[in-house]
Parts: structure tokens; C-alpha cells; sequence
């Protein structure tokens, strides 16, 4: 009841209330008419230009009206696609531009109402749509052929879909400005678009309908390669739950909104004032991006504290909990897929004589193992790492614990690492054990077991030149799964730590990111390796020397001499020197740097944070300043405690 | 004793454990080439391993059960590379017995298979084979199919063999390997093809005359029984020869002559030396024995026999030119009705932006009009399309000889958007089979490219169903052609006609005298040669009106370079007398029916239209594609070997002896 309640409340917000009466009047009408038979009209000439390619992409033949009909929902999906992010995208901008943002911020009125009526309008649109659609539906179904339940169910998966999308474009849009929202908007469609479109039997993240949409297509493709298929239910059901997760978590961020407090450059609504800036040209003094972290700040404040506790949850504890369980799934099926590789081989007798060409499996195993770490340690530094923005802030974990988001920052990656390694060490040792049990060989490949007898082994097993028993003979896998882990481990570390100072020393998470990973992953990674290899026909002895320690800075080069494939450079072994030095100079440089970045924004960026239990003395004694959940005050209290001083 | 949540946690471990040992279970294992104990299956691609990749593929089972169970279960081709599955179809073998089991598909671009007998849980019998033929069928050479179940095969070796390496060169002018192969037969002489043997069993012998339109000749031994193929691979037999084909029987045994005969599309006519002229093809008698202990003479003579005798023209004309039907009526109906509403609908709809002035109850209102007013006609538009049948263009060769016709169509059906996909014609003896020759595709540049080798002197490929058995075709045919909206597919349609008379012809060559060769380029030009008078004389008796009749000369004097072959050409309209006629000169690439012509070979024959299809007729009530435009029925004959003038033969082997003196 009061859920129905807050729903009608919420057709009451000013947003809801001018979306209605914009999207019912004359020029939205005409425009979303046009355009969405334009679209429709323009994918139907593609269906007359091409025929022969839409039967060979649909598998089979298909009939007008199923033809139609899968048009008509491809152009919705469009059309809804291009339609809202243009739609959302001045939500904040409108009134910035027009100047009355700050009027906003003063009413009082939560970020989240203020957006909500604009999500709620998204539904408006879908209805003028539909009504739109009208004619072509009477069409599909004079012409037949189209399974309707299945059309029902998409098109009810597009309105759920256009929910999802316009609550992630209102959460992108607090973050970043209103062209890169729309352009990351529209190319994450895109992208997960031409994923579900992808003719493969098992999608776990389906975050647009297409494939529900496609699913027969997809199936008959699927068919005739022979793969496995799922139902139609299936795959609805998971789109359905995907998208409503996504809205779900979207409408949870825009709630919690931007981790940022006012600092002193931002105290200023509507302006930017950094030291020094009094001698500053004005055109050196625009920081627009700083500018909105400011505003979005101030509009923060108005955020309700009652549920502010769950705000460590959402921002790490979620994050944090699904790395740890995508990390321990990927570990199960890597293993899971061992074990049916290797229980296929039961009842074979494993000889000595063609033991290697089962052993050398493991190395793809290994690799295996390597992308999970690589992957999730790169998403935990990514996710785990807060611009300077967040300074200064102290966040409530516990009724007394109040954490700062450096420090949990630091805790969730920390965890992370124990989990990767933890979990791909586990995996790695029991992949060995296993192996060790069914060949009854320590190593991959006997040493003792000359070259010529690689050509003897059975025709069901891979057949293994020589070169790969002179290569991998005498090799220890749990001794290189160690030895590359620790590499992994180090690296994301360092990484991390870099991407902490970069980002302390921006505004903005997004642009530290941008030029901190890559600029690693080139600088440190590949160049290094790039040269040894390049440079090792060089007969110049001393630059040929030079070029190979100076590729032993990079992870990747140890990864390579690991796996045995630098033995002509480094031989099989090397202990990674420059690596190491190289490494543990960037952590502690880094860890220096932090901490003197992080006392001098305490001195001169972030403004008079209270201690955590000050803040609650203030807000339980009456005429205390009013403090929000961050233990910072308003902007209103601010006016106030500074007019009562004055 | 178990407490009660220690026993719930031990009934859900052992659910867990069953679930393990279950989804261990459902793995299908894949040993290496498993079968199953008294199970035998052999299995044959083609012609002894020999087939075409444009053409029909046949694929024949030959299962035997030894064991006491019933064995079924479904025969399945998997692509290698792919993973594509097709399902050959269903195969039950009882307990001690032979089953046979054939089908044709088109597999164009696979190149690695599996094929395997399995019920779904286990895996009877299965095998890896390679779908890459040895060799396609060279336009150079001819196939003869010796059908016998004994493992025999047909010892050609003549003297001309070890020489035979002159005549082996393919199309494209590279050392055919098929044709050099010690079995084949190369026989002595201008424009005479090797021959290569191969030996074809029962089991592997089609169910349906397309895949034998790759051969050109068939013989049978004298102690074969009739029992070799059942009626309807007799049926299939009589129809190959219709289109071509000749059969090779034994004077001596009446029971095989018979069994073919009484399952000819029509008796054809007999000629004085004893052959039997059946539309384009033969049936031919000898005498002696193929396997003699004292030499292969007779089966040298088939050979021989077969090697002097041209390709088939009669799948040329149709497919290489395609149909060009122009714009399809219907489906530009349909497609335009569709644009039109909905086009009209966004004016309507995008006028409103005119109405900014306009109250909201207005604009409402207007809205509910034109969504209602759409929906009408969207509806209307909808049952017309539904209703509205395909368009359907055909056009049809027919060969005219011994007794009868056989006619060739080729149809293109578009679909307008209607559930329209069946296609039924009718015709003595009438098939219909969807071709699925691979079709030209577009470029990234514009334009059509034809992808792959397109071979045109065999029927298009198709796919057979292997339980092709609801009623030989007879005299009607429908099929189901599946087809998107307003995409076209291709038909190929078959029928036979008995005439009650024969088409001859007189031809008369009076060489002017002696001219002598032109230099063009390079090269000589032996055209001045071939300058003389022509009288042509035809008697056409057999009831066809035959319109716009010339007669065609082709002659090839030889190869210039690799791939490159020079042909003269010659057009004349019957019924006249030609003085001094000029020869032209073709590129070997304008003139399709001639691609295969080798050098020193003449063809000649009569091309013209029929006013009407002969016998093939599109059953318009149960078609649910309407035919337009004005179809074009081609006919020709061709003129036999001892029709073409002794004189015109001396010009033209003098021709080949001066350029094989030129290329030395």
C-alpha cells in the first residue's frame, strides 16, 4: 500500500509532471512518429534489399509475419535505445544551464525524487510508442505466422528494458557530462547487443532483449552447428532478471549518489576557487568538470540518512562479494572442466609413453587460471580506487566504526588478492595433485623420456612434437603456478597503488583510470618485453644486453620465461631482478606519495570534518550543527551556522 | 540411530551424489570408430568415392546386423570443421538382415566429416571420411560406370593409354590426375575424351536420375541379373538416358534389355544398326564379353564408342545465363502496398507536428483517427497479402530425339510475403527439384559474384529426401519450396514426351578450294579453310511446331595456350542455301554449350523456340505461384556424327593436323 502510495507520490514530482505534458503534445507525437516508421520502413528495405542474407542469418525460412514481427521489435529496441539517453541526458544539464540548479539544491528536495519522475515518464514514452505501433501489430497479425506469446513477452521485456536503460543513463549522468553519457550510453548497447546476438548456447549476463528477441534464430543456428539450445523461457527469464537487476542497482546508485564531499575549491556553488587562482586568467579558472562534482556534492547533501549504513555495502560489499563469487566460480569450472577432460581418459591406461601429451593440457589450465586473476584484480583495482573527491569523508560501517574510503578501499582489494590467489592456488594444486595421481609423474613430462619416443603415443591423444618434450621436460606445474601467481599478484598490486595516487591526484576517477592502466600495461608490460625480443638479433652484445634486462621489468617477460617460451633469450629460469626491483620501488614511491598526498588535501582541500563521534554528539544535542550520514553539514546549516557566527 | 537432520543432510548427499553420477552419465563418449558387435555398415559418397561438388551427392548405406537385436536409430553427417549436423535420416536394420539406404544432398563447401549410426545414447557404428572427391568429373573426359556387385573392374588399357597424356589436360589446361589414371581409356585421334571406369554396386546406385547426369555412360555385364536394381532404379535408369545418357547392354541376355525397356519414359526409336534412340541418350548392344581372358576388345570398343561421343548440352543454356524474369509482378505488389501504408501513416502521424496550436483533447483525438484509420487498412493490406500468390517464371529446354523429348525447366519462384511455397506441375513423368546450386552472392563492391566452379553439364545440385517413395513420379509432382518473403529460389523441373515422329536433317558442305590460313596475331587463322557452299534440308515429323530453327556449327582446331582454347563458330538458318559463308571466331567463355569442347572436335545442331511447352505444364490450382511474363521452350537437336558431311570432316581434320604441326 505504501509502495502504491510512494508511486503515486511520485507522478506528483515535477519531473513526471513535465514529461507528460511535453511528451503529450504535438512535436514529440509527430517526432516519435516519424522516426519510428522511418525505422521500421528503413529495416523493412533491408529485408527487401537482402533476403538471401536474412534467410541465411535466420537459419531457416520464415514467414512474413514472423519476419515482420522480429522487425518490429528490432526497431522498437532502437528506436527506445537512441530515444533515451537523448531524452535523460539534460537532467541535470537543463537546469544548470537555465541557472536554477542551485534552486533545486536549496528546496530540500532528494536527488532521487527529483530523477524519479523522469524514470517514471519513461513509461509515457513507451505507451505513445506502442500506441504507434498499433497498425503494424494488426498487420503482423493478419499475416500470421508469428508465435505471439513469444512476441508478448518481448515486447514486455523492451518496456523493462527501457526502464533499465533510462535509470543507468540518470546514474551515468551524476557522473559524467551529458555527450560522454550519451556516447557510453549508446555504445554499451552496442556492445552487449552484438553479444546477445552472438549464436552461442549459454549467456549468463543478457542485458538487452535481443536475444529473447532472436532466440529462434539463434537456436536454428545453433541447431545446425549442433550445439545445445535453451527455451525461450529460459532466456526471457534471464534477460528479465538481468535488466531488472541492472534498474535495480542503477536506482540504488542514483539514491546513494556520487562518493564525493565539498572540499574547499568546491565550497563555492556554481564555482571552482583553488589556491593560487587569484593570479589565474580566467580562461585557466573554467574546471567544469570540477564544477559538477561540486554541484552534485551540495545535491548529495539534500540525501535522506536514514538508510546511510547500507552505503558501505553498496559500494563495497557488493562489488567486493560478487568479485569473490565470480572468482570462486570461475575457479570451480576451471577445475570442474579438468576433471571431465581428465575422467574421459579413465579406463585409458596412462603409459609413460604418452604421459606428456596429457601434462602439457595443464599449461592451458594454467593459462586459464591466469586470465581469472588477471581479470579480477584488474576490476578490483579499478573498482576499489576513489578520486580525490572522497577525501575527507568518513563513512558509517558500524554504529561507532567510521571508515574512510581510502581505508576500505584498501581492506576489499586486499580481500581480493587473498581470494585469487587462494582460490587459483587451491585449483593449481589440486589440478597437480590429480595429475600426479593419474600419471604417476611429478612433473609434466618425464625428464627421463628421450625425444624420439614423443611420436609413440596414442591416436586419441594430441599428438606432441618433439620440440614440446625437450621444452616442457622436468617441469614442476605447482612450482610454476606459484612463481606466476606471485608475478600476477605483485603486478596488480603495484598497479593498484598507482591507480590510487593518479586518482588522489585528479578530480576524476574516470580520467586517473584512463591514464594509469593503460599507460602501465604499455609502459611497464609490453614495451619492456617488445624490446628484448626485437632486439635480441641485434649483434651488438652490449645493446643486445642492455635490451634483455630491461625487459625483465615487465610481467609479462616472466610469465614468458616460465612458460618456456624465452628459452633462447633467458633460458628456463631467471629470478626476475629488475622485476622485483622495479616493482617494490613503484609500491613504496606509491605508498609515499599516497601519504603525502592524502596530509595535504587534509590540510588544504577538505574542509572541517568532523571526528566520527563528534558527529553524533552534534547531531544528538539540540542547536548542535545538523550533520547528513557523511558527518558533514548541509549547505543550508552551513548558511545558517555561519550567519549565527557572523 | 540417525537423527532427523542427520538423515535430511544424508538424503541430500546422496541427491548431490546422484546428480554427479548422472551428469557423468549424460557424457556421450566418443571413442575411436566404435561399433557395434555384428554390426557391418558400408558406406560410399558418389561413384566409388567419386563425385562432383556442384552436383547431387549421392550417399549409399549398406547395413548389415548379425546380431539379435533391432537396431534404430538416426544416421547423422557432422561438418568437422563446423559442427554442422544434418540428419540423413532413419535407419532401422533388423536382427540378421541387410538393409539398404540411400539418399542424395548437397554438401557443397564441407570438406572433413564425420557420419555416424546412432540412437542418441549410444553410437552403433561411426566414421571419419573426407568429403574432398579425388578428382571432380573433368569436362575433358567421359565416366562410364560399369554396375556389377562382383568387386570387378573394367580393364581399358589400350596402347593409346601410355600416350594418353595429350588428352588429360582439364578445363582450366592443368594435368588432370583422374584422367591420367591407369584405368583410363585414351583413344587415337581429334577431339576423342578419355575414358575413365568406375565401378558402381547395386546399394550405390541413386534413387533418382540427377547424381547420373555427371556420367555419360553405363554398361552392364552379361551374367548380371535384372534383380541388380529394383523398379525404381530401373525407372531412374530409363530417365538418365532420356536426358543423355547411354547404357551399354549385352546381346546376349533379353532378360536385362527388357527390364530396362518396359521402364523407358517412352520406347524411343530403333535404328538400323541396332541401337536404340531414346531422346538424347542410347541403349546400345554388343556382343563378346567384357572380362575375356583373351583381351578387353569389347570393352575397348565401348570405350572407344563413348570417348567419340560429346557432353550433353542439355543442362547448358538454362543455368549459366540463369533466368532474367525482370521485375516480379506480386511481390513488388506486396512489398509496395506495405510501403505505401506506412509511409503514408508517418505523413499522417508527422503532421501533428503541425498542430502545436491545436488543444491536447484535439490532438488526442486526431491520434486515435489516424491509428484507427491505419489499423483498418494495415488489415486490409494484410489479407491481400496473405491471400496473394508468388510469382512464378520459367523457361525450358527440350531435347528432341529418338522417338521423344525430354524437357529441361528451369523455374524461379519469388515469394510476395503470402504463405505461398508449394509448386506443382504437371507432365509425363514429370520431377521437380529445388536446386541448390550455390547462388551468386553480393559483392562488398556491387555486383553479383559467382562463388565456386560452376558446373553446367550436369543436373543443378539438390537434396533428395532418402524416403523419396510416395509414388515414382508420374504424371504430376508437388513440392513444398520454402522461401522468405520475396526471395527467389530455383526449381528444376523433368518430363518426357513421346512424338510420333523423328527431326532429320540434310546437310550439304561444298569446300570453296584451297585457301590458305591467315596470320592472326601470333597465330594462324585457319578460318579461309573452312569457306565453302552449305545446303541445309530438314524434315521435321514430329508434330511440334519448331520456330526461328539455325543450325550451329562448332569447331575447335586446337589449344593456343593453357586455358585458352579457339572455337569457330558457325550460325545458319535451315531451310536456305549458303554460299561462301564466313566462319566467326569465338572466345571459348560466349558460347556455353561449347565449354567443353576438346580440340579437333566438331558439334553440330539445331536450335530453335517451341511456341508451347511440349509436356511440362505449371498446375496453376495447386501452385501457389502465378506465373508471368511470356516463358521461353527451347529445343535442340543434335546433329549425329554421320549426318555431317564427309567433306566438311577431311577440312576440318586437315585443319588439326596443320595446327598440330603448328604447336610442334
Amino acid at each position: 500500500m505504501r509502495l502504491l502510495q510512494n508511486v503515486r507520490a511520485l507522478r506528483e514530482t515535477p519531473g513526471y509532471l513535465r514529461d507528460r505534458g511535453f511528451l503529450l503534445s504535438s512535436t514529440p507525437i509527430g517526432i516519435t512518429g516519424i522516426l519510428l516508421n522511418a525505422a521500421l520502413l528503413g529495416l523493412l528495405m533491408a529485408l527487401l534489399s537482402m533476403p538471401e542474407e536474412l534467410e541465411y542469418f535466420f537459419g531457416k525460412t520464415k514467414q512474413l509475419g514472423e519476419m515482420l514481427g522480429l522487425q518490429l521489435l528490432v526497431g522498437v529496441f532502437g528506436l527506445v535505445s537512441i530515444l533515451t539517453p537523448l531524452r535523460l541526458t539534460d537532467v541535470f544539464l537543463g537546469p544548470r544551464l537555465a541557472g536554477y540548479f542551485d534552486q533545486v539544491v536549496l528546496s530540500g528536495i532528494t536527488p532521487l525524487r527529483f530523477v524519479a519522475g523522469r524514470l517514471l515518464s519513461q513509461g509515457l514514452l513507451l505507451s505513445l510508442i506502442f500506441v504507434l505501433l498499433v497498425p503494424w501489430i494488426v498487420m503482423i497479425v493478419v499475416l500470421g505466422g508469428t508465435t505471439w506469446l513469444q512476441f508478448v513477452a518481448c515486447l514486455m521485456l523492451i518496456w523493462v528494458y527501457s526502464f533499465m536503460l533510462a535509470a543507468v543513463t540518470l546514474l551515468l549522468s551524476m557522473y559524467l557530462n551529458e555527450l560522454l553519457t550519451f556516447v557510453v550510453v549508446i555504445a554499451g548497447v552496442v556492445f552487449m547487443g552484438f553479444l546477445g546476438l552472438a549464436p552461442i548456447p549459454l549467456q549468463p549476463a543478457v542485458l538487452t532483449p535481443l536475444p529473447a528477441v532472436f532466440h529462434s534464430s539463434i537456436s536454428a543456428i545453433l541447431e545446425i552447428d549442433g550445439g545445445q539450445t535453451r527455451s525461450f523461457f529460459s532466456v526471457w527469464m534471464s534477460s528479465l532478471v538481468c535488466m531488472i537487476s541492472v534498474t535495480v542497482y542503477a536506482i540504488a546508485g542514483i539514491w546513494f549518489g556520487p562518493l564525493a564531499a565539498v572540499h574547499r575549491e568546491t565550497s563555492t556553488f556554481g564555482e571552482v576557487v583553488c589556491r593560487g587562482d587569484a593570479t589565474q586568467k580566467r580562461w585557466f579558472r573554467l574546471r567544469f568538470h570540477i564544477r559538477r562534482c561540486g554541484e552534485m556534492a551540495f545535491f548529495y547533501m539534500n540525501r535522506a540518512p536514514s538508510k546511510a549504513p547500507l552505503e558501505v555495502l553498496f559500494r563495497w560489499g557488493l562489488p567486493l562479494a560478487l568479485l569473490l563469487v565470480s572468482v570462486f566460480v570461475a575457479g570451480v569450472l576451471i577445475w570442474a572442466h579438468f576433471r571431465l577432460l581428465f575422467e574421459q581418459l579413465d579406463g585409458t591406461p596412462i603409459q609413460r609413453d604418452n604421459a606428456w601429451a596429457t601434462g602439457t593440457k595443464l599449461l592451458d589450465y594454467l593459462i586459464g587460471l591466469q586470465i581469472v586473476a588477471g581479470i579480477s584484480t584488474l576490476t578490483a583495482a579499478l573498482v576499489f580506487t576513489h578520486s580525490r573527491q572522497t577525501a575527507g569523508l568518513r563513512l558509517p560501517l558500524l554504529r561507532r566504526l567510521r571508515l574512510s574510503p581510502l581505508l576500505l578501499d584498501s581492506l576489499c582489494f586486499l580481500s581480493v588478492i587473498f581470494a585469487v590467489g587462494g582460490t587459483c592456488g587451491i585449483c593449481g594444486t589440486a589440478m597437480n595433485d590429480y595429475w600426479r595421481e593419474l600419471s604417476g609423474s611429478p612433473t609434466l613430462i618425464p625428464a627421463e623420456i628421450p625425444a624420439a619416443d614423443a611420436g609413440s603415443g596414442t591416436e586419441s591423444l594430441s599428438t606432441i612434437p618433439d620440440s614440446y618434450v625437450t621444452r616442457y621436460a622436468g617441469l614442476y606445474f605447482d612450482e610454476l603456478l606459484a612463481t606466476v601467481l606471485v608475478l600476477h599478484l605483485m603486478s596488480a598490486m603495484t598497479l593498484w597503488l598507482c591507480l590510487q595516487l593518479a586518482a588522489r591526484l585528479t578530480w576524476s576517477w574516470g580520467f586517473a583510470a584512463m591514464l594509469t592502466v593503460p599507460g602501465y600495461l604499455f609502459i611497464v608490460w609490453l614495451i619492456p618485453t617488445a624490446t628484448a625480443v626485437v632486439f635480441d638479433e641485434f649483434s651488438l652484445a652490449g645493446f643486445q644486453q642492455l635490451a634483455r634486462q630491461f625487459g625483465l621489468v615487465s610481467p609479462l617477460t616472466g610469465f614468458l620465461i616460465h612458460h618456456r617460451e624465452l628459452g633462447g633469450i633467458y633460458g628456463n629460469t631467471n629470478p626476475l631482478l629488475p622485476f622485483w626491483i622495479l616493482h617494490s620501488l613503484l609500491c613504496v614511491g606509491s605508498l609515499w606519495l599516497l601519504r603525502r598526498r592524502e596530509r595535504w588535501l587534509q590540510t588544504y582541500s577538505v574542509l572541517g570534518v568532523l571526528q566520527a563521534g563528534a558527529a553524533e554528539t552534534a547531531m544528538s544535542e539540540p542547536g548542535g550543527p545538523a550533520m547528513n550520514s557523511r558527518g558533514t553539514e548541509s549547505v543550508a546549516d552551513q548558511r545558517e551556522r555561519s550567519v549565527a557566527e557572523a | 540411530m540417525l537423527q532427523k537432520p542427520d538423515l535430511l543432510l544424508l538424503i541430500v548427499a546422496l541427491l548431490l551424489c546422484c546428480c554427479v553420477q548422472s551428469a557423468t552419465a549424460q557424457i556421450q563418449r566418443v571413442s575411436e570408430e566404435p561399433d557395434y558387435p555384428g554390426l557391418d555398415i558400408q558406406m560410399t559418397l558418389g561413384f566409388d568415392g567419386r563425385f562432383e561438388f556442384n552436383g547431387p551427392l549421392p550417399i549409399s548405406f549398406l547395413a548389415s546386423n548379425q546380431s539379435e537385436k533391432i537396431l534404430e536409430g538416426d544416421l547423422l553427417l557432422e561438418n568437422s570443421e563446423t559442427g554442422e549436423v544434418i540428419r540423413l535420416g532413419e535407419l532401422v536394420v533388423g536382427p540378421r538382415s541387410v538393409k539398404k539406404y540411400s539418399t542424395i544432398r548437397q554438401i557443397q563447401s564441407w570438406v572433413t566429416a564425420v557420419v555416424r549410426f546412432t540412437d542418441g545414447n549410444t553410437i552403433f557404428w561411426e566414421r571419419q571420411l573426407s568429403v574432398t572427391s579425388e578428382g571432380s568429373f573433368p569436362e575433358n573426359g567421359s565416366y562410364l560406370l560399369f554396375l556389377d556387385d562382383g568387386g570387378r573392374e573394367l580393364n581399358l588399357k589400350n596402347p593409346a593409354t601410355t600416350a594418353g597424356e595429350a588428352s588429360a589436360y582439364d578445363q582450366s589446361g592443368v594435368l588432370s590426375p583422374t584422367l591420367l589414371q591407369p584405368t583410363a581409356f585414351h583413344a587415337e585421334g581429334a577431339g576423342m575424351r578419355p575414358v575413365i571406369p568406375v565401378t558402381v554396386r547395386s546399394w550405390e546406385f541413386p534413387r533418382h536420375h540427377g547424381p547420373l547426369t555427371l556420367a555419360q555412360g553405363l554398361v552392364l555385364d552379361v551374367d548380371t541379373s535384372p534383380q541388380i536394381l529394383d523398379e525404381q532404379q530401373w525407372s531412374v535408369l530409363g530417365r538418365w538416358i532420356a536426358t543423355g545418357g547411354i547404357v551399354f547392354l549385352p546381346e546376349r541376355n533379353a532378360e536385362l534389355q527388357r527390364a530396362l525397356r518396359e521402364r523407358l519414359p517412352f520406347p524411343g526409336s530403333q535404328l538400323p544398326d541396332g541401337t536404340t534412340s531414346v531422346a538424347a541418350g542410347e541403349i546400345r548392344m554388343y556382343s563378346g564379353q567384357l572380362f575375356d581372358p583373351a583381351g578387353n576388345d569389347t570393352a575397348v570398343s565401348i570405350a572407344r564408342r563413348l570417348s567419340a561421343r560429346a557432353h550433353s548440352m542439355l543442362y547448358r543454356e538454362l543455368v549459366p545465363q540463369g533466368i532474367n524474369p525482370g521485375s516480379t509482378p506480386h511481390s513488388a505488389a506486396s512489398s509496395q502496398k506495405i510501403f505505401l501504408l506506412f509511409l503514408g501513416y508517418m505523413l499522417a502521424t508527422g503532421g501533428v507536428l503541425l498542430m502545436y496550436k491545436r488543444s491536447r483533447q484535439y490532438l488526442r483525438g486526431y491520434l486515435a483517427v489516424v491509428v484507427l484509420t491505419a489499423s483498418v487498412f494495415a488489415g486490409a493490406v494484410g489479407v491481400s497479402i496473405r491471400r496473394s500468390e508468388g510469382d512464378l517464371y520459367w523457361q525450358s529446354i527440350s531435347e528432341i530425339g529418338g522417338g521423344g523429348l525430354v524437357q529441361v525447366g528451369n523455374l524461379r519462384v519469388t515469394s510476395a510475403g503470402g504463405s505461398n511455397f508449394r509448386l506443382a506441375a504437371t507432365g509425363s513423368g514429370v520431377d521437380l527439384q529445388i536446386s541448390e546450386r550455390e547462388v551468386p552472392r553480393r559483392s562488398l563492391f556491387g555486383g553479383w559474384v559467382r562463388s565456386g566452379f560452376q558446373r553446367i553439364s550436369s543436373q543443378p545440385s539438390f537434396t533428395l529426401p532418402a524416403d523419396w517413395s510416395a509414388g515414382f513420379p508420374g504424371s504430376a509432382a508437388a513440392i513444398e519450396v520454402p522461401v522468405v518473403p520475396w526471395n527467389s529460389r530455383e526449381v528444376t523441373a523433368h518430363a518426357f514426351r513421346e512424338l510420333p515422329g523423328d527431326f532429320s536433317l540434310q546437310l550439304g558442305f561444298r569446300s570453296s578450294g584451297s585457301e590458305t590460313p591467315n596470320y592472326s596475331g601470333f597465330q594462324k587463322d585457319y578460318r579461309p579453310l573452312l569457306k565453302g557452299s552449305w545446303s541445309i534440308r530438314t524434315s521435321n515429323q514430329t508434330g511440334l511446331a519448331l520456330n526461328d530453327m539455325s543450325l550451329k556449327i562448332r569447331f575447335c582446331p586446337g589449344s593456343f595456350s593453357v586455358g585458352h582454347r579457339r572455337v569457330y563458330a558457325l550460325n545458319l538458318d535451315v531451310e536456305k542455301v549458303w554460299s561462301q559463308q564466313e566462319w566467326d571466331e569465338e572466345n571459348i567463355w560466349s558460347d556455353n554449350r561449347t565449354e567443353g569442347l576438346l580440340s579437333g572436335e566438331l558439334v553440330a545442331w539445331v536450335e530453335g523456340t517451341l511456341p508451347q511447352s511440349p509436356t511440362l505444364q505449371i498446375d496453376a490450382e495447386r501452385s501457389e505461384f502465378e506465373q508471368y511474363g511470356r516463358p521461353v521452350h527451347w529445343f535442340i537437336w543434335r546433329v549425329p556424327p554421320e549426318a555431317i558431311p564427309e567433306s566438311l570432316r577431311q577440312v576440318t581434320a586437315e585443319i588439326s593436323r596443320l595446327h598440330a604441326e603448328q604447336e610442334q
